[in-house]
């Protein structure tokens, strides 16, 4: 089956899988992770960090290697995927672990929320014993209570009538409502890790709108730190504190959402928001901004820089040496502290 | 030109084998002569694998080499010829459900799920009850309880060639009904039925050995593979051969067919892309 | 829910009442004449005229086809030619005989092709094998595999009787033989449906939950593999049933299929008839009960139409 990987502690006061550790560290923290699959490099050499309490955003777009980068430090990848690197959840080496101790407490360590409900729920078994399987397995309830803290877990959701729905299987169920379900289920026991594999993606706007709403509640009150794939710059604007932009598997830059989003150190970073200014309040008729050229193939690695091709600033430098993540301005430090980009012309894009 | 699959070559070896057999069957001899005098020992029990009865004799002091190659032509024949009604009725009743739609689709149909939800061999022993034994009675048995399975396929097809719009298009450029059917349907209804008489044959051969089998096919005298089988069945402790080598001619026989279908399966997206060209 | 089987119920009232009206037109339009049959040794005209008299011979055909209706919902299935018995009376203690032979033959072909097919799945190195055996047993029609089964485990090998009965050491060889056949259909079922839940989201998702491999099997895969399969032993009962009446005459077994078959030899219609009619109903009968059975584990079959 896949492997699995765990993440760190939370510093919820209800964990229960964890009752009485003291926090220790950033809910997430990723080191040199690449992820192969057979000859393919799908993520490379990236480093991440997620503090407890903060809401990270992953943006790339389709095949930058972001769901690969996130589900690998989860080990939920197939066998088929060579995951490398140094995982620790909570201040817990997760990459070490072998399958059997990270399947003992993952559940309490790191919570993941599929893109596709529908998909990600059993459609014969009804959504109460789905997520009630959780508590029964790892928190050591008989049936019935774990029947009831299912139910509590849906009514912590927002879910109306949690009884009733508990009772229901998954195509009986509204988009939203499923959503809210693979919540439920990741947050059940109050893990300091949650992973969201683009959850509204397949959502209409209002219940994308709601589904946001519902995460910002619970972030305030859990206090999990939250990674989330997207490649939504609207979501990230709304929900995340931290964003890590990714292209071709790599991590090109990183900061908190207000210095990206005003000076953007990477010309991807730069043509994402170009195109989402463009949709907003662009000029009716005007024609969109488009990055011209396309990402590389997967397994192509070109020497240099992944988007010289398609940068407009771009010299013999780059099409020699990959820029390394460094920090933009005068903040130093290690990843994640400051605004950091990939580009050795970082400084002049905004 | 892209190499043959193999499936193919082995099935339409051993159907060319078996297809010698039975055109040559009457270089063989007769397959009901009765030798009271050598074929039975003395006990009154056959003999056994010799020179002159290479398979052994069966309990009537007939060859049963000679029997068996008899049998293999009237599976043969059988098969061909049962395969090709049941195709052509059932792609006929498939082809006017889907393209008259309405009332004619909903009787077809209704007809066609019936036919497929017959008990087959409990239905063949109902019209073997009424006609009398013989070849003719099981190539009208296994028509009437094959075809369905066509006919089915075809309307299926029918309906998704309908969604890609052909019918509507030759509609509307005027073209009648009859050209519609032939320039746009007929390729692509015709090689799928190539592509399925593989699989109706194996199931013709099959069946028919069992209506046979069951006397409700062909009766003895008249050498079938499956009547052979029910004579020798009361001997099989002493001589298993009786019921083994037609089995076993049986099997290879529809094995062969399967082969056959496996390997012009494989090979069918070529048969869709000449079917286009042809047109 | 109600409404799906409501639909399928009518629609089963009607082949029945298909196959009665098809039974009726074989048995008394198709010529040969039933008096001669039923009394072949009389050669006075007067006697068989009173034959025919009491049979309503006479009678225009739409009464003959009310008569024979009627009967048939009293559960008169005619007289048989050659025993002078009811058919019913002969096909009655026959019915649990034969319903033996096929429940043990599903619970073989379950058990055998779904075991076939899980081991397929979860261990690539079989799954060649598997798959020629499951070639070799499409290719054998059942009566040679089961004389095989016989000749081997019974003459050669002593471990099996050999002749016919309804005991249960006879039940061995016949089921045996059922199961066999119809294995590779639900082997292959299996492996497909094992496949695809395997490599679904929904697996994934449990995984993420923690739950260990065998936990995910028997709690999630298992039940997403049992509705196909389920509605291939309802789909099945045709061709299942024909296999039924063939293992029945190998192996001696008193049921219906062997009732049947003796009594198209002996040129006793209203008997084969009647069979007929008995495996229509009954078939109509486990189809719902398969689809009941389905609607029960998959609910997403509960609103189709």
């Amino acid at each position: 089956m896949t492997r699995e990987g765990s993440g760190g502690s939370s510093l919820t006061a209800s964990t229960t899988g964890l009752a009485g550790e003291p926090p220790r560290g950033p809910a997430l923290e990723i080191s040199g992770l690449n992820v192969r699959y057979g000859s393919v490099r799908a993520v490379v050499d990236a480093s991440l960090k997620v503090e407890a309490g903060q809401v990270v955003a992953l943006i790339g777009e389709t095949g930058s290697g972001k769901t690969s980068l996130a589900l690998g430090a989860a080990r939920l990848l197939p066998r088929s995927a060579a995951v490398s690197g140094l995982v620790t959840i909570a201040g817990r080496d997760v990459s070490g672990m072998s399958a059997i101790e990270f399947r003992a407490i993952r559940a309490q360590l790191v919570g993941c929320i599929a893109q596709d409900a529908m998909a990600a729920l059993n459609p014969v078994v009804p959504v109460g014993r789905q997520v009630g399987e959780v508590f029964a397995v790892h928190a050591g309830m008989d049936r019935r209570q774990a029947a009831e803290a299912a139910v509590a877990a849906l009514a912590q959701v927002e879910i109306r009538r949690p009884d009733a729905v508990a009772r229901l299987y998954p195509h009986q169920l509204s988009g939203g409502m499923r959503q809210r379900v693979m919540i439920a289920m990741a947050i059940a026991l109050s893990p300091p890790l949650i992973v969201a594999d683009e959850p509204t993606t397949a959502l209409d706007v209002s219940t994308q709108a709601e589904i946001l709403g519902l995460v910002g509640d619970l972030r305030a009150r859990m206090r999990s730190g939250i990674l989330w794939i997207t490649h939504d710059m609207g979501v990230v604007a709304e929900l995340a504190d931290w964003a890590a932009v990714m292209y071709a598997g790599q991590i090109v830059e990183t900061g908190q959402v207000e210095q990206i989003f005003d000076a953007p150190a990477h010309p991807y970073t730069l043509g994402l928001l170009q195109t989402r200014r463009d949709l907003r309040s662009g000029p009716v008729g005007a024609p969109l901004f488009q990055i011209r050229g396309s990402p590389p193939a997967p397994g192509e690695e070109p020497a240099g820089c992944p988007f010289r091709p398609r940068c407009p600033r771009a010299t013999q430098v780059c099409a020699d040496v990959n820029p390394a993540l460094e920090p933009v301005g005068t903040t130093a430090g290690w990843p994640g502290a400051g605004h950091r980009a990939a580009c050795h012309h970082s400084g002049t894009w905004s | 030109m892209r190499r043959w699959p193999w499936q193919l070559i082995a099935g339409a070896a051993v159907l060319a084998a078996c297809a010698g057999l039975a055109l040559a069957a009457p270089l063989f001899g007769n397959p009901n002569h009765q030798d009271l005098v050598h074929a039975l020992g003395p006990t009154g029990l056959p003999v056994g694998p010799s020179s002159k009865y290479p398979l052994g004799a069966d309990l009537l002091g007939r060859n049963e080499l000679v029997r068996l190659v008899y049998g293999i032509r009237v599976s043969l024949t059988v098969a061909l010829v049962s395969n090709a009604t049941s195709i052509v009725i059932g792609a006929a009743v498939g082809l006017l459900a889907g393209y008259f739609r309405g009332p004619v689709e909903q009787l077809l149909m209704r007809f066609t799920d019936i036919g497929l939800a017959l008990p087959y061999t409990l239905a063949g022993l109902v019209i073997a009850a009424v006609m009398s034994a013989g070849i003719t009675r099981v190539i009208v048995i296994i028509t009437v309880l094959f075809w369905s399975y066509p006919a089915r396929l075809v309307y299926g097809e029918v309906l998704r060639l309908r969604g890609r719009g052909f019918v509507e298009a030759g509609e509307a450029m005027g073209s009648g009904g009859l050209a519609i059917v032939r320039r746009h349907l007929a390729p692509h209804v015709t090689s799928m039925m190539i592509a399925y008489s593989p699989l109706n044959a194996a199931s013709a051969v099959a069946f028919e050995a069992t209506l046979s089998y069951l006397s409700a096919g062909i009766n003895p005298p008249t050498a079938s593979l499956g009547n052979m089988i029910s004579d020798g069945q009361t001997a099989i402790s002493y001589a298993p051969l009786l019921v083994i080598a037609p089995g076993l001619a049986i099997m290879a026989l529809t094995l062969a067919f399967l082969l056959v279908g496996e390997g012009v399966k494989a090979y069918n997206p070529d048969l869709r892309r000449l079917s286009w060209l042809g047109r | 829910m109600a409404r799906a089987l409501t639909r399928r119920l009518i629609f089963g009232l009607i082949a029945v009442i298909g196959v009665i009206t098809l039974a009726f037109v074989l048995e008394f339009v198709v010529p040969g004449d039933p008096a001669k049959a039923i009394a072949p040794r009389a050669n006075s005209s007067a006697v068989l005229a009173n034959i025919r008299a009491q049979l309503h011979l006479n009678q225009p055909l739409i009464v003959q086809f009310a008569d024979y209706f009627g009967n048939l919902l009293r559960g008169n299935l005619g007289t048989s030619y050659v025993q002078h018995q009811s058919v019913t009376s002969l096909i009655g203690p026959r019915l649990l005989t034969t319903g033996v032979l096929a429940l043990a033959g599903v619970i073989a072909e379950v058990l055998i092709g779904g075991a076939l097919g899980i081991l397929a799945t979860l261990y690539g190195r079989v799954r060649a094998l598997v798959g020629a055996i499951n070639l070799t047993l499409l290719a054998v029609p059942i009566f040679v595999l089961g004389l095989l089964l016989l000749l081997v485990f019974g003459f050669r090998l002593g471990i099996a009787p050999v002749t016919g009965g309804a005991g249960a050491a006879q039940l061995a060889l016949p089921a045996l033989t059922l199961g066999l056949i119809g294995a590779p259909w639900y082997a292959q079922i299996v492996a497909d449906q094992m496949q695809d839940s395997l490599a679904s989201s929904y697996v994934r998702t449990a995984v993420s939950k923690g739950l260990s491999d065998s936990y995910i099997l028997r709690r999630h895969v298992l039940r997403n593999v049992l509705s196909p399969a389920v509605t291939m032993i309802g789909l099945d009962l045709g061709s299942y049933l024909s296999g039924v009446v063939t293992v029945e005459v190998v192996f001696v077994w008193p049921g219906i299929g062997l009732l049947a078959v003796n009594a198209l030899h002996d040129l006793d219609r209203p008997i084969v008839m009647g069979t007929v009619i008995v495996g229509a109903v009954a078939v109509v009968f486990f189809n719902l009960v398969a689809d009941v059975a389905r609607m029960f584990i998959d609910p997403r079959t509960r609103e189709e139409v």
